[in-house]
């Protein structure tokens, strides 16, 4: 069997909180998209066919401020460049068959990606696939909803939900900080390291994100050693 | 340059960072020291996550997303269901709006 029925049901229940997440965001997304006159189709492709939230909104931006292909596709590129690294540690702790890696690797997204990294015990590929779906189905059924009825939402419920993500990554980074110490030190570290990366502003956002990942984790690789 | 064709790029130049790396690392063929890099990458990356974006979480309130945040940190630490946090911290943020915070 490719697929193993029992880990792919685990991972679509595990998804619900990223669909709760992604869902009110992606009805933004939407929304901006039909106010900026791109059609029902292209929206529903570009959400569709990227998958990747916050490069969505500032392609979306660039394109309404008239700036040129190019430029929006490099920047894209940069910001999502982060998934690199995150698709490299997925794979570094589990092995799929080859044939899946072109459906599991399309789903990796910061949200996905974490709450399967920091998952107790092994990551199989049907556990990915069924996590990825569920993420992916809120954030395509999302824009559609938005698209079409989004203007229907009250403005306090949209902004309450703009916590969603921030809340789950909360969620799957406090048990592991919990049970080590080590863990917390590394996360306030990296945030600490992006935020001052941000004030100084020399990168793109998401090159901080990446430089912060890279630095603080190369650190953690010299002063801690395999027991922690 | 048509939308649709813009749409078909980014979603290449998204797809191959994510999928070229997968054929690359597997589990078993990297040293321990490596191991040991790609073990910290989720927290690290939690962490640049969560900071500093989620102070601007919700638009032009920093206090509503900072005290949102806290909440969840708090309730996450005395469980660990993850769906059970984010519509706590939903409700309580949704609460801080209505009281005009």
């Amino acid at each position: 069997m490719l697929l193993n029925k029992t880990d792919l049901k685990n991972g679509i229940y595990s998804g619900i909180p990223i669909f709760i997440g992604y869902f009110p965001i992606a009805i933004t997304f939407g929304l901006l998209a039909k106010s900026v006159n791109i059609s029902f189709f292209e929206s529903f492709c570009f959400s569709a066919l990227v998958f990747a939230g916050a490069s969505q909104f500032v392609s979306i931006n660039m394109y309404h401020a008239g700036i040129g292909a190019g430029e929006i596709i490099l920047t894209v590129f940069l910001l999502n460049f982060r998934h690199f690294l995150m698709s490299a540690t997925i794979s570094s702790k589990s092995s799929f068959k080859k044939i899946l890696i072109p459906i599991i690797s399309f789903g990796i997204t910061d949200e996905t990606f974490a709450v399967a990294a920091l998952k107790e015990g092994g990551i199989s590929g049907s556990y990915i696939i069924g996590l990825n779906f569920t993420s992916y189905s809120g954030w395509v059924i999302g824009t559609v909803i938005g698209y079409i009825a989004g203007d229907f939402l009250p403005h306090v419920i949209q902004s309450s939900f703009s916590i969603c993500i921030y809340a789950l990554f909360v969620a799957i980074l406090i048990p592991a900080v919990r049970k080590s110490f080590t863990a917390g030190f590394i996360a306030v570290a990296a945030g600490a390291a992006n935020s001052m990366l941000g004030y100084f502003s020399l990168f793109s956002s998401g090159w901080n994100i990446i430089i912060s990942i890279l630095l603080v984790s190369a650190a953690g690789m010299f002063i801690f050693n395999e027991d922690n | 340059m048509d939308v649709l064709i813009i749409i078909i790029l980014m979603a290449v130049v998204t797809y191959l960072p994510r999928l070229i790396p997968m054929y690359f690392f597997n589990v078993g063929k990297i040293p321990a020291k490596l191991k040991l890099f790609f073990s910290f990458i989720p927290y690290a990356a939690l962490g640049a996550l969560i900071l500093p974006g989620s102070i601007n979480a919700i638009n032009g309130k920093p206090i509503v997303s900072i005290l949102g945040i806290t909440c969840a940190a708090v309730i996450a630490w005395f469980n660990s269901n993850i769906i059970i946090t984010v519509f706590l911290t939903i409700a309580a943020v949704y609460l801080m709006l209505l009281t005009g915070l």
